[in-house]
């Protein structure tokens, strides 16, 4: 995708958003103009503040994810031993949607920031673990075995053999649970909360029917998840050079 | 240097590949092994290299007892073993870069080898973007780097095609023979030529379990016009009588029957500049180039 196709796209999008509520002419359907005025309105203020405590929310919970998730995956992808005791355990656990698991966390975590971190990094850390496992496991043997042969620890395998192996997995495993993580965060915020882009959209937003704002902290939402993909993708192309291209 | 002693290993119990096997190398021998397929070869190396714990006898390398892997062996693997992540410099760095040799003194050294082994245009390059010979010449580097005193080699030119296999095979007589450390040199291989080219002397390993292998001195070996000579075809010939004798069948003619387990084919082309494996053969001894001679 290039800037030019993606700028096309975007004008596209919002001509044809403006078209349509200039056609219904309805309330609840404000024009895409009047939601980017109360966008760049709100964004230097309380919407800026709220997408900013959304954001350290999410990227809090990737770096947890990666912190755990990472060590975890590694460990058990190179133990058949751990693999075996354990894939039990993912097998039933994994399928669970995490969601419902939400009043549960409000019950034993609150309302603050550690229920809704600890929700999204449970639907990470198990794509990240999965796919860091599966990653470890893949290693080639002859590879290992010839790093070993330089008299490497086991440390050092870890560093120059199994992390990156698994590096370009990790990014991707975060990169397609993105949007399942932003989707659960709206959920999260939307309850029992007074901060996060979840609360403006449906608090103030939504429940005092003030759409354009409303409109503008779905926006706000969605450029959250497209500007962490980006990242997620920009980080993956600089610390995995040897992929592009190939 | 190598002392081997009733060395016993098997990946399944109770067969044994190596049943007490005894075998032992002076400091600065040139060995190639051959054998049939699944006969143990590679064990013997990784168990040379330490990274197979016999569950019986002992290896001793220069006196130490092998009982992990030992820092001033080199180990050159057939599929190269690069790390896919890092580019020929930093592949060849590696080894230097376990041990904690500065940055600066490790460019220096890496350098000289890539420069050495004709590969320092492609030093920023990443594994993939490698033809399999220059992908193997970062292999040699990463272990010749390190001046390791006995290199172990696993059929490191399997997989390359017969010229860069040849050039390969040179510029190992070449670094060998220029080396100042000089290096005890294993090399395992399914190529009879190959095998009688570099080794001085060659090993011949039977089926398991495995006790000895079968010896036969090589004099000539170590230099590249030695292929050219017809007691390069004759050696050719006696190894493959033996490797035949070691599948279980008496095989010391030269037609060829096939490559399942031994690239067996002689020819006079592949005495010479290689010919493929598995052509048919005329035993024509008179037809080999006898240049240095």
């Amino acid at each position: 995708m290039t800037r030019l196709s993606a700028l096309v796209s975007t004008l596209l999008l919002l001509a044809g958003w403006e078209a349509a509520a200039l056609t219904l002419n309805i309330s609840v359907l404000p024009r895409a103009s009047v939601v980017l005025l109360a966008l760049a309105r709100g964004l230097p203020g309380e919407l800026g503040w709220h997408l900013l405590v959304s954001a350290w929310r999410v990227v809090a919970s990737i770096a947890l994810t990666v912190a755990l998730a990472t060590p975890a995956g590694l460990a058990i992808g190179q133990s058949p031993a751990w693999n075996r005791r354990l894939s039990a355990l993912i097998y039933l656990t994994y399928p669970v949607p995490k969601v419902v698991l939400l009043p549960i966390v409000l019950l034993f975590l609150g309302i603050g920031d550690a229920s809704k971190i600890f929700l999204i990094w449970l639907i990470l850390f198990y794509q990240v673990l999965l796919v860091v496992r599966d990653a470890s496991a893949g290693v080639h043997p002859e590879l290992v075995q010839s790093v070993a042969s330089l008299g490497s620890s086991r440390w050092q395998l870890l560093r120059y053999v199994y992390f990156p192996a698994c590096l370009p997995s990790i990014l991707t495993g975060l990169r397609v649970s993105t949007g399942t993580a932003i989707a659960v965060l709206f959920l999260a915020e939307s309850i029992a909360t007074s901060s996060g882009l979840g609360y403006y959209i449906m608090v103030e937003g939504w429940g005092r029917m003030a759409y354009a704002e409303m409109y503008a902290g779905v926006v706000a939402m969605s450029l959250l998840g497209l500007g962490l993909y980006a990242a997620l993708d920009r980080l993956e192309k600089w610390a995995c050079p040897w992929t592009s291209g190939r | 240097m190598i002392e081997v002693k009733g060395l016993r290993f098997g990946y399944r119990q109770p067969d044994e590949l190596f049943g007490g096997f005894t075998w032992s190398s002076d400091r600065g021998e040139v060995w190639s092994v051959l054998g049939p397929s699944g006969c143990g070869k590679t064990t013997l190396l990784y168990l040379l290299a330490g990274l197979r714990r016999p569950t019986g006898g002992s290896i001793r390398v220069d006196g130490r007892l092998i009982d992990g892997p030992r820092r001033s062996t080199g180990l050159i693997l057939q599929d190269h073993g690069l790390l896919p992540w890092a580019t020929a410099e930093e592949n060849a760095a590696l080894g230097l870069r376990i041990r904690g040799v500065p940055p600066t003194r490790r460019a220096e050294l890496v350098g000289r080898w890539l420069e050495a082994l004709g590969i320092a245009e492609v030093r920023r390059q990443y594994p993939w973007q490698l033809s399999g010979g220059q992908r193997q010449r970062v292999a040699i580097a990463r272990c010749l780097v390190l001046e390791p005193d006995l290199l172990l080699m696993d059929e490191p030119f399997a997989s390359l095609d017969a010229l860069t296999r040849e050039d390969l095979q040179e510029l190992l007589l070449d670094l060998t023979a220029v080396a100042t450390w000089r290096p005890t040199v294993v090399l395992v291989t399914h190529d009879v030529a190959e095998a009688v080219l570099l080794g001085q002397k060659v090993m011949v390993l039977p089926r398991p379990p495995i006790t000895a292998g079968l010896v036969l001195e090589n004099a000539l070996a170590g230099r590249p016009e030695y292929r050219m000579r017809t007691e390069f075809h004759e050696k050719c010939l006696e190894v493959r009588a033996a490797v035949a004798r070691a599948r279980g069948r008496d095989d010391g003619g030269c037609a060829n029957r096939g490559s399942e387990d031994v690239v067996t084919s002689i020819s006079p082309e592949r005495c010479g500049r290689s010919g493929e494996p598995g052509l048919p053969v005329t035993p024509a001894t008179d037809n080999a180039p006898e240049s240095g001679q």
